[in-house]
């Protein structure tokens, strides 16, 4: 990868890591210490990093493992600890999480999404929000494909039930 | 086909993962079961929701870092050589160094110096060598001089030119 790919993939796949990182971290100054470190590491192994979708993927597998590095640092503190705050960036302002949750639809869903564990919102982020392949999501967490299947399946109902629950699944 | 391969089947093509799409008996299960039916259409708002609520942008100061830490480094580090450049100025100075300090270490000690009386005696050996040999290509000189006026240069001439004094050694 040359210095101007390098730099279009920071500016094409920036915000999909930062927002990754925010919906397994639930924390707004992690979630962006990670992205950064994430982009970083991708210039320190640009000689072996191929330019366009292997670079997608390559971002999303890094942050996914710094991630879990975090949770798993952080596993002495409580997690509800972490939720209470979770949803205000530090600058005070709300951010689009924030506002997407302040509708209906969307704060019940964030509920729900949260009330997943680490794993199974990984696999939810990376499907739905990432559009990446069972096969790539496989790959990116380790996981054989049959887990992942029925996981993402079994997530996504409960996501769909808690929709359905509240009566605000348009 | 029961409910639960139809849902499983349902969540694999709204992926993009059946290729062909939901096989007709599953698309006729639908047709008729309305909890299947609920699921195939809910999975696609479930998605457009979950889009609408997840992209953040990265904030302006972390990507100012990254630049920083990456790019701008790299410039301001190395004088803006090029990486195969920089490696190659490495691996070259890394060979002077170590061929260098090989050769300190196992090189043979140099000769030991001639004496003054050994110079002097050189000097003059090397003298008196050069000397025979002047003398030696002074005579070859005028004996092809002779010869070639023998044969070329009328009698008048030749008799002139053997009494020549530059041409005696």
């Amino acid at each position: 990868m040359t210095t101007m790919e390098f730099q279009a993939a920071v500016l094409e796949h920036k915000d999909r890591i930062h927002s990754y990182a925010r919906g397994i971290l639930r924390d707004p100054e992690e979630a962006k210490d990670v992205a950064q470190e994430c982009l970083v590491r991708l210039w320190r192994h640009r000689e072996r990093v191929e330019a366009g979708a292997g670079c997608r993927s390559w971002l999303l597998r890094s942050a996914h493992n710094l991630c879990i590095d975090r949770i798993r640092r952080k596993s002495s503190r409580p997690e509800t600890s972490r939720d209470d705050d979770a949803d205000e960036p530090t600058d005070g302002r709300p951010g689009p999480e924030r506002l997407a949750a302040s509708t209906e639809v969307g704060g019940r869903l964030e509920r729900a999404l949260l009330a997943l564990d680490h794993r199974d919102r990984a696999i939810v982020l990376l499907r739905e929000v990432e559009g990446l392949s069972y096969e790539e999501i496989a790959q990116t967490l380790g996981l054989k494909l049959g887990t992942l299947k029925a996981t993402l399946h079994r997530s996504r109902e409960k996501l769909r039930i808690a929709l359905v629950r509240a009566e605000v699944t348009p | 086909m029961t409910c639960e391969e139809i849902r499983r089947l349902c969540h694999e093509a709204h992926d993009g993962e059946l290729p062909g799409g939901l096989p007709e008996p599953a698309r006729a299960h639908i047709a008729s079961c309305a909890s299947c039916r609920e699921l195939s259409d809910d999975l696609e708002a479930l998605t457009k929701a979950l889009r609408a609520l997840s992209r953040v942008p990265l904030p302006p100061d972390a990507l100012d870092a990254v630049w920083r830490e990456t790019i701008h480094a790299e410039r301001s580090g190395l004088s803006g050589l090029a990486r195969p450049w920089r490696l190659a100025a490495a691996a070259v100075l890394a060979t002077a160094l170590s061929t260098g300090t090989l050769y300190y270490v196992l090189a043979p000690a140099p000769p030991p110096q001639p004496s003054a009386v050994e110079l002097a005696r050189a000097s003059a050996q090397a003298e008196m060598v050069l000397g025979y040999t002047a003398r030696a290509l002074a005579a070859t000189r005028n004996a092809t001089a002779d010869r070639v006026l023998a044969s070329k240069v009328s009698p008048a001439v030749r008799g002139t030119s053997t009494t020549h004094p530059s041409r005696r050694p």
